[in-house]
């Protein structure tokens, strides 16, 4: 009988174990210390079990939870531009995500010209506590597919993208389906006061531009 | 004319991150205590498996059993950083919980020898390598089955079995070298 048998016997099968596979796996006991100290361990480690673990030091979670949020805003290799222009096309699946914050419809029907920024009372405004990630998605309803249109996203003030910290502007190409496409960003406000987020669509020559305040409470 | 229109709703991603770790944080903090036998390093263990899951909760939400994924990660990262988890852990008599000293629980000997069998077993413990001490707690202390413990090390049941036969027998060994020989029945160490 192996060493690996007499264990999964005496300790995993336990009572479940035949009397005479019981009887051989004793026998080999005698003759093997390996087993004998396993067997010991064994004993020491079901004794163990009934132990009370000591607790965690008050605030252990809230602190876990926090070094998580903070390593994904400061991390150079979490969302990347690429995957922001991947999550963008084609998404069209609605604006229902359950991670949403923020949810800005903006229909391109119409587009034509350069647009201006909305007036200062039509602009959004996203309220984040300071340093903490939060999804914030736009919708954006096109009126018909459209090929290579160039999404940019440009950030002024205290705020940056999770992930992306220090990086200013994000410009990529993608296709735009006919409906809703969302994009969703990462994004965090650095202090209370916060800044811009602003998103250009270009498609050949007409653009669209809009803009979203961002303020930050102090936790 | 551009429509533009904010819309609240839904739970942020920290809100869900918290709701999906308040769920399993019993019993991650306690496995890595199985592990580190440390409070401060399961503390630790625990927030780095936090950081690692926190860019990937839109899969962990998908998946019927997290803790399963959340105990695998814990495993490598408790195997990968095994200077940082391997520290010294003596207590200072300003660490120690005032309500060790109250008289209101075993009597002095007791404690005395719980203690002392306590620091044995820490030091025995200490002198296994990280994939033992990994395998003991997750199967010998806390009941995982082989078939569990398949899916959270990926190894097949060959491997472990024969993993956790010479895990039991080190450390079967450096306990009775630990005591000089002597057997700890006191603490339910049949066997012999």
């Amino acid at each position: 009988m192996r060493c690996d048998d007499v264990q999964a016997l005496l300790i995993d099968a336990g009572a479940a174990a035949r009397p005479e596979q019981r009887r051989e796996a004793i026998e080999h006991l005698a003759t093997c210390a390996s087993c004998r100290d396993a067997q010991y361990a064994a004993g020491v480690l079901r004794a163990e079990r009934g132990q009370d673990v000591p607790p965690p030091r008050p605030g252990a979670l809230e602190r876990a939870i926090a070094a998580a949020t903070r390593a994904a805003a400061a991390s150079p290799s979490a969302p990347s531009s690429r995957r922001v222009g991947g999550f963008l096309a084609g998404l069209g699946a609605g604006a229902g995500s359950a991670a949403l914050v923020a949810a800005i419809a903006w229909t391109l029907a119409g587009m034509d010209g350069e647009q201006a920024v909305p007036e200062a009372s039509t602009t959004p405004l996203v309220t984040l506590a300071v340093n903490e990630v939060r999804d914030v998605s736009i919708s954006v309803d096109a009126p018909a597919a459209l090929r290579d249109a160039e999404i940019r996203v440009v950030l002024t003030g205290s705020i940056s993208l999770g992930g992306l910290a220090g990086q200013r502007e994000l410009r990529w190409r993608t296709d735009l389906d006919a409906g809703a496409n969302q994009l969703t960003l990462p994004l965090v406000a650095t202090a209370a006061a916060g800044g811009q987020l602003l998103v250009e669509v270009q498609h050949g020559q007409r653009r669209k531009t809009f803009v979203v305040d961002v303020r930050g409470t102090e936790a | 004319m551009a429509r533009l229109t904010l819309i609240q709703g839904g739970k942020s991603k920290v809100e869900r991150f918290e709701a999906l770790i308040g769920r399993h944080y019993a019993l991650l903090y306690r496995t890595a205590y199985r592990f580190t036998r440390s409070v401060p390093d399961a503390e630790d263990l625990v927030q780095e498996v936090c950081v690692r899951a926190f860019p990937r909760l839109d899969e962990l939400e998908r998946l019927d059993q997290p803790h399963s994924w959340l105990l695998c990660v814990m495993r490598r990262i408790f195997i990968d950083q095994r200077r940082r988890f391997d520290r010294s852990h003596v207590d200072s008599i300003e660490t120690t919980d005032p309500a060790c000293f109250v008289a209101d629980g075993p009597g002095p000997l007791e404690e005395t020898e719980s203690a002392l069998w306590s620091r044995r077993l820490d030091r025995a413990w200490r002198r296994l390598d990280e994939d033992q001490r990994t395998l003991l707690a997750l199967h010998d202390i806390e009941g995982y089955t082989l078939a569990e413990l398949m899916e959270i090390t990926g190894l097949k049941e060959g491997t472990l079995k024969s993993r956790l036969h010479r895990a039991r027998s080190r450390l079967g060994k450096l306990l009775k070298q630990d005591a000089g020989g002597a057997p700890l029945a006191a603490r339910g160490a049949g066997g012999e």
